[in-house]
């Protein structure tokens, strides 16, 4: 179950904003617990834990953008979309990393394509494990833990954050990129790396969370670009 | 010629056919890999040998060597392993049958003027002996391999280098590709009917002339194969592009120049409506509800950067008009490093193509994020148009950018990413 939070000082808007939430759920099989705060002030004092966060724009005192401001500051990956009587005034939105922005009065196919949109953020934020049988025994790591996985002479490497050596064990990279699942991205054919740990995308390379930089083989430079393309666009 | 002189001349065989393949891969190293070519490479060399085996056997077996007819069954032979090397190109690399002819053309250009290079070499050494007066076969093979050597190096700087800087697309020319495996064919004829002559004994300045001319013949045949695949496309799609680019610099400036003139238009009313609230009292409801309906028909939209300011007002009003609505989240900073043409060329391409698509609904972010530019686009309900999408594809090109699009669950999605510079 999702947690969603909806911040919101008309209780109509909140309303159509939790039937559209409703249908969602039925035509999708997700489930949603909603709460909604009339004020950003409460938000801003309270900081409540959400999964998605709705947040209207204008408000008396202190207005959407300037509480999404005031998140940003402690939660960086939260996803937050702003609604709005005014387009206009969402055109910023990306200044917050604001996933996007639905315009009032809501027609239902907008909220659609946001909604597709957050829930595959949220898939992503999950704590998805993985258990890596090393030869030292069962290894249980969480995928987005794992900052690239290479091959050496059928011995796969995975580099994981905060463990001073890689994981060995025996296995091939197709094999790993069926397990580790869309957010890896194929480097070359000896390399796979976690796009949640990409920090810079060269035309030649990424580089990565704790540094390293992974150079694109001829054969896959194309295609992994694409995968970074869709994965910074949010398409995956 | 027998069957084990056939095996015997096994050694001889890889040579050629290797020669060859490097010839072909000079050109094909432009294209993109198919998943799987670990293994794919492979087993196409090795269907090529068997292909070298299996025609040398039905060709050149019958024949006595020397002769006429072995020249011919010679000729018959490259021409259908070429056909044959067509096949291996497009199981290797994921290309267009005619893009295949044109490597394997041109590969074989190169490989014989290879060929002829070590032959006149050869003859002249030997002061217009034919055959191989005074060699051992070590020594044959270290001439052969230094000849075709700096030939291929040769080649790689002058074409492959350029062919894999700007990319290697299928021409539209296809009779003209054709017509080029021909003369390929009639090239090979003419270095047999050469090596022929050679073996009859003709005059060396006879002989030096005509591997001249045959060398020539293959430095003409790869430079016509050049310009017509590699410098006239480019040239066709540049010329496209900078017609494309021209008009919409035109448009650009009218579209910048009618987006002020509502922009001043709107200030203007907003003055006015300003003084009538002073004069009435701005307490009424009325002019309150007048102050907000002026702002939602004010399309400005500001992110940053004057171009996509533009080219965003202008489209937001024309698709307001279609029904459809367009909302944006932009950081025009992104884009500073783009012409302001090209930008308004790129977006009119790309929510021209998603109206087209036939979308109710469009949803755009343009943010900086890991060092790139992303521009991305959704639209509910829509199917990519290619035509529209093409144009922009051509602009993101130009600038090192990679442009995707994929149709999912019925939403349009359009991705384009600028790397780090």
């Amino acid at each position: 179950m999702y947690r969603i939070l909806i911040v919101e000082d008309t209780p109509a808007e909140a309303d159509a904003l939790r039937a559209a939430l409703d249908r969602y759920g039925a035509e999708t099989g997700e489930r949603f617990s909603v709460t909604v705060l009339p004020q950003a002030l409460d938000f801003v004092e309270r900081c409540p834990a959400a999964d998605l966060i709705f947040m209207d724009i204008e408000m008396p005192g202190i207005n959407g953008m300037e509480a999404a401001e005031a998140l940003r500051a402690y939660d960086a990956e939260t996803p937050l979309i702003f609604v709005t009587n005014l387009a206009q005034y969402a055109v910023h939105g990306y200044a917050v990393d604001a996933l996007d922005f639905i315009v009032k009065p809501m027609i239902y196919n907008d909220f659609r394509l946001r909604m597709d949109r957050a829930m595959r953020q949220l898939r992503k934020n999950d704590g998805a494990m993985i258990t890596l049988p090393t030869a030292e025994g069962m290894r249980v790591v969480r995928l987005r833990d794992i900052i690239y996985v290479d091959i050496l002479r059928h011995d796969l490497y995975y580099h994981v954050d905060s463990l001073p050596e890689p994981l060995r064990l025996r296995g091939s990279i197709k094999g790993a990129a069926n397990e580790l699942g869309a957010d890896f991205v194929r480097v070359s054919s000896a390399c796979l790396a976690n796009m949640c740990h990409v920090r810079l995308i060269r035309q030649g390379s990424v580089v990565l969370s704790n540094g390293e930089e992974l150079y694109f083989s001829r054969g896959c430079h194309k295609a992994a670009l694409e995968t970074l393309n869709a994965f910074v666009g949010r398409s995956i | 010629m027998d069957l084990s002189s056939v095996l015997h001349g096994f050694p001889s065989i890889a040579w050629s056919l290797g020669r060859i393949i490097a010839g072909v891969a000079l050109f094909a190293a432009a294209l993109p890999l198919r998943d799987g070519a670990r293994w794919r490479i492979p087993a196409a060399i090795l269907g090529l040998m068997a292909a070298y085996v299996v025609l040398s056997v039905l060709l050149l077996m019958p024949t006595r060597e020397g002769g006429l007819a072995f020249s011919l069954g010679q000729l018959a032979t490259y021409s259908l392993l070429l056909i044959s090397c067509v096949g291996a190109v497009l199981a290797v690399w994921d290309t267009v049958v005619w893009t295949a002819l044109f490597c394997c053309a041109a590969g074989y250009s190169v490989q014989n003027l290879a060929s002829g290079a070590t032959e006149l070499f050869y003859v002249l050494q030997a002061g217009g002996h034919p055959g191989l007066v005074g060699y051992t076969s070590q020594e044959r093979l270290l001439i052969e391999i230094t000849c075709t050597a700096v030939t291929y190096a040769a080649a790689f700087a002058l074409i492959t280098r350029p062919l894999l800087r700007d990319g290697l697309s299928p021409t539209r020319d296809r009779s003209m590709l054709v017509m080029m495996a021909v003369v390929i064919i009639v090239i090979i004829g003419f270095d047999l009917v050469i090596k022929w002559l050679t073996e009859q004994g003709i005059a060396l300045g006879a002989m030096m002339l005509l591997r001249l001319f045959h060398g020539l013949a293959c430095i003409f045949t790869l430079a016509m194969e050049f310009e017509l695949l590699v410098r006239r496309e480019a040239e066709a799609e540049r010329d496209t592009l900078r017609q494309v680019i021209a008009e919409h610099e035109r448009q650009y400036e009218q579209a910048r120049e009618s987006v002020a003139a509502v922009n001043a238009r709107m200030h203007d009313i907003r003055h006015a409506v300003a003084q009538l609230g002073a004069a009435e009292g701005m307490g009424s409801e009325a002019l309150r509800e007048m102050v907000r309906e002026i702002a939602v028909y004010d399309t400005t939209v500001r992110t940053g950067n004057e171009a996509l300011d533009t080219v965003l007002s202008e489209r937001r009003f024309l698709l307001e008009r279609e029904g459809v609505a367009l909302s944006c989240m932009a950081d025009g900073a992104a884009l500073s490093f783009m012409a302001p043409a090209d930008i308004y060329t790129l977006f009119s391409a790309i929510l021209d193509g998603a109206a087209a698509a036939g979308t109710p609904s469009i949803s755009l972010v343009i943010r900086e994020a890991l060092g790139t530019a992303s521009i991305h686009v959704e639209c509910y309900g829509g199917t990519p148009d290619g035509a529209w999408l093409e144009t922009g594809r051509t602009v993101v090109r130009r600038y090192g950018g990679t442009f995707s699009t994929a149709a999912e669950d019925g939403t349009l999605h359009i991705n384009v990413l600028f790397p780090a510079r």
